[in-house]
């Protein structure tokens, strides 16, 4: 674990370096401003991000039983993603909403209607309503995304489309400190979730059995989870990769139990968000790549890994 | 003591289980046989408060089991499952920890009394000397035992005749997936436990579900026969496994029932 957050409190003073290098050569203030105005929230976007998606990635995983879940599985990115681009599209024609609320609004009602639907019978949260739950709402959104992207104009989907791709190009502290309030929260349902989380990987009724309030434990997962989501999409969009590769390489570090897992991976997935966020701004630089691109980039090869390490 | 009465569970229109009602004395083995689709599971899972019955009740101790503390029911009642898959790769000693959830506080860490309890059960099925392997990479005997082990480090051992502590433990069909050696293995070790906790002076009430006869028959001293969600029979194995009882329920004819009846236990 330490291993882990070392490389996150590296970072700045690597961070310095990168700002006096590629800074234009002209007066040290400049250079400030630009550490502090927009390298710093940006980084720190970046590991409040990584490190909420990581350990949602790790709850959604112990609520579904399933190490391929991620925290989009049930449909909350994309229900935030249908809010950030109805804001974008039809924001001029109704008053004031932030692209950023718009999300949060849309990942809501993602969240809302899933649960609804998960819980219509009354015998608790059955994994397999919510994954098919969130499957549908996926679809679902995807389709009213594509809608609206119809609908929209040259500019708007070009910023949808960047929206959509993950950026971590934050306008100052301000989205960070609004989201802020809603991962602590979830922080703590995590942080209760630990040890339940173990015991229902056993099975919903073997977790009963041993003691646990599994309907409780489903919800608390299922809702700090989504909060936890909602509210990193909103900073940064839906970033991905994040939320799966992170819980996997830690588990193979620290094993399974939840109670290292969980607070590992927040740190890990801080520390990863924050190279990918470096490694974004420099590979092609003086251009800055949405981070979500290099995420995606590293994705692929790791999944292809993953299987093939199952093989042997 | 845990009491069915009345009990009626219903999925829909089917009636699982129809106006069951079983008492389980302190101490005793009992068996429950009957086809599959008889509602063995079913029953096992109404007993262990883990199922709401559509009507009729459980008791533990003359108290409703719904209306009891889960933490403190799961201190005296454990089941073992027909199989168990973990979702993720966890370690023989983590699964056997697992048990000690209803003894711990939201976020309490195990002490050594814990491990202490999770070792003595791991040791109890044979396997301690697996605790450090990953519980995937096990055999299916072996992983039966570590989930019997997991079982018992849940159950408050005190060495006392009070009825009030005398812990439960429900099988359901541990030995259905298992090789022939594995269901020896694993039924020797549960009329062990039974065997030597009555011996310790605190005894082990043991439920288990079953289609092998001859488990039922040598080690159970009470046999329930179930039949389309009813009980048909109850009682000790010498009068309830008769060559009728066995053509009806299972639906066999009685020339083909006879040699399968095993020598009984007196």
């Amino acid at each position: 674990m330490a291993v882990a957050v070392a490389p996150f409190i590296g970072q700045t003073p690597l961070q310095f370096g990168r700002v006096f290098s590629m800074s234009l050569p002209f007066s040290d203030n400049i250079d400030a401003q630009i550490f502090f105005l927009a390298r710093l929230p940006r980084s720190l976007a970046a590991a409040v991000v990584g490190g909420t998606l990581a350990a949602a990635g790790v709850v959604f995983q112990g609520l579904l039983r399933n190490p391929l879940a991620t925290p989009y599985t049930l449909g909350i990115s994309a229900g935030a993603s249908f809010g950030a681009m109805a804001a974008i599209t039809f924001g001029s024609m109704l008053p004031v909403v932030g692209v950023t609320s718009a999300s949060l609004a849309g990942a809501l009602l993602a969240v809302m209607v899933v649960y609804a639907l998960a819980s219509a019978r009354h015998s608790g949260l059955s994994t397999t309503v919510l994954l098919l739950a969130g499957v549908t709402m996926n679809s679902f959104f995807s389709a009213l995304i594509l809608f609206v992207q119809y609908l929209s104009d040259f500019t708007e989907t070009f910023r949808a489309l960047r929206w959509l791709m993950g950026d971590l190009d934050v306008a100052g502290y301000g989205p960070i400190l609004g989201a802020l309030p809603l991962v602590v929260v979830a922080l703590g349902g995590f942080a209760w979730l630990a040890r339940p989380l173990n015991l229902l990987s056993l099975g919903a009724d073997a977790a009963a059995t041993r003691g646990v309030d599994v309907r409780r434990a489903q919800r608390v997962a299922f809702f700090s989870g989504s909060l936890a989501t909602g509210a990193a999409v909103s900073i940064g969009g839906p970033i991905g990769f994040v939320g799966i590769i992170v819980p996997h390489l830690v588990r193979l570090v620290v094993g399974a139990d939840h109670r290292l897992v969980l607070p590992a991976s927040f740190f890990v997935g801080a520390a990863f968000l924050v190279v990918c966020d470096v490694v974004s701004r420099i590979i092609m630089a003086p251009l800055e790549l949405p981070v979500g691109i290099i995420t995606a980039l590293i994705g692929g090869p790791f999944f292809l890994w993953m299987l093939i390490r199952k093989r042997t | 003591m845990l009491r069915a009465l009345d009990v009626t569970v219903a999925f829909g229109a089917q009636r699982v289980l129809d106006r069951v009602s079983i008492g389980v004395p302190q101490g005793a083995l009992v068996g429950v046989l009957g086809p599959n689709g008889s509602g063995k599971t079913t029953l096992l899972r109404v007993l262990a408060g883990t199922l709401k019955p559509q009507s009729g009740r459980v008791t533990l101790d003359d108290q409703d089991i719904s209306r009891l503390d889960r933490r403190a029911v799961a201190r005296r009642l454990a089941v073992v499952p027909q199989d168990t898959h973990l979702a993720f790769d966890y370690t023989v000693m983590d699964v056997a920890l697992m048990g000690r959830f209803p003894h711990l506080g939201s976020f309490e860490v195990e002490g050594p009394a814990d491990l202490a309890a999770a070792s003595a059960a791991l040791e109890a099925t044979g396997t301690l000397n697996l605790s450090h392997r990953a519980y995937e990479t096990l055999s299916g005997g072996e992983k039966q035992r570590v989930i019997i082990a997991s079982a018992l480090s849940q159950l408050d051992r005190r060495n006392s005749p009070d009825d009030r502590t005398a812990p439960l433990l429900l099988l359901d069909e541990p030995t259905a997936a298992l090789d022939l050696r594995y269901q020896v293995e694993v039924a020797a070790l549960v009329g062990r436990l039974h065997e030597s906790s009555a011996a310790a002076g605190a005894p082990l009430t043991v439920v288990l579900s079953t289609h092998d006869l001859h488990f039922a028959s040598s080690l159970c001293d009470t046999v329930v026969l179930l039949s389309e969600g009813r009980v048909v029979a109850h009682g000790p194995p010498v009068e309830v496994l008769t060559v009728d009882a066995l053509s009806t329920v299972y639906g066999i004819s009685r020339a083909l029932a006879a040699p399968l009846l095993p020598r009984v236990r007196a």
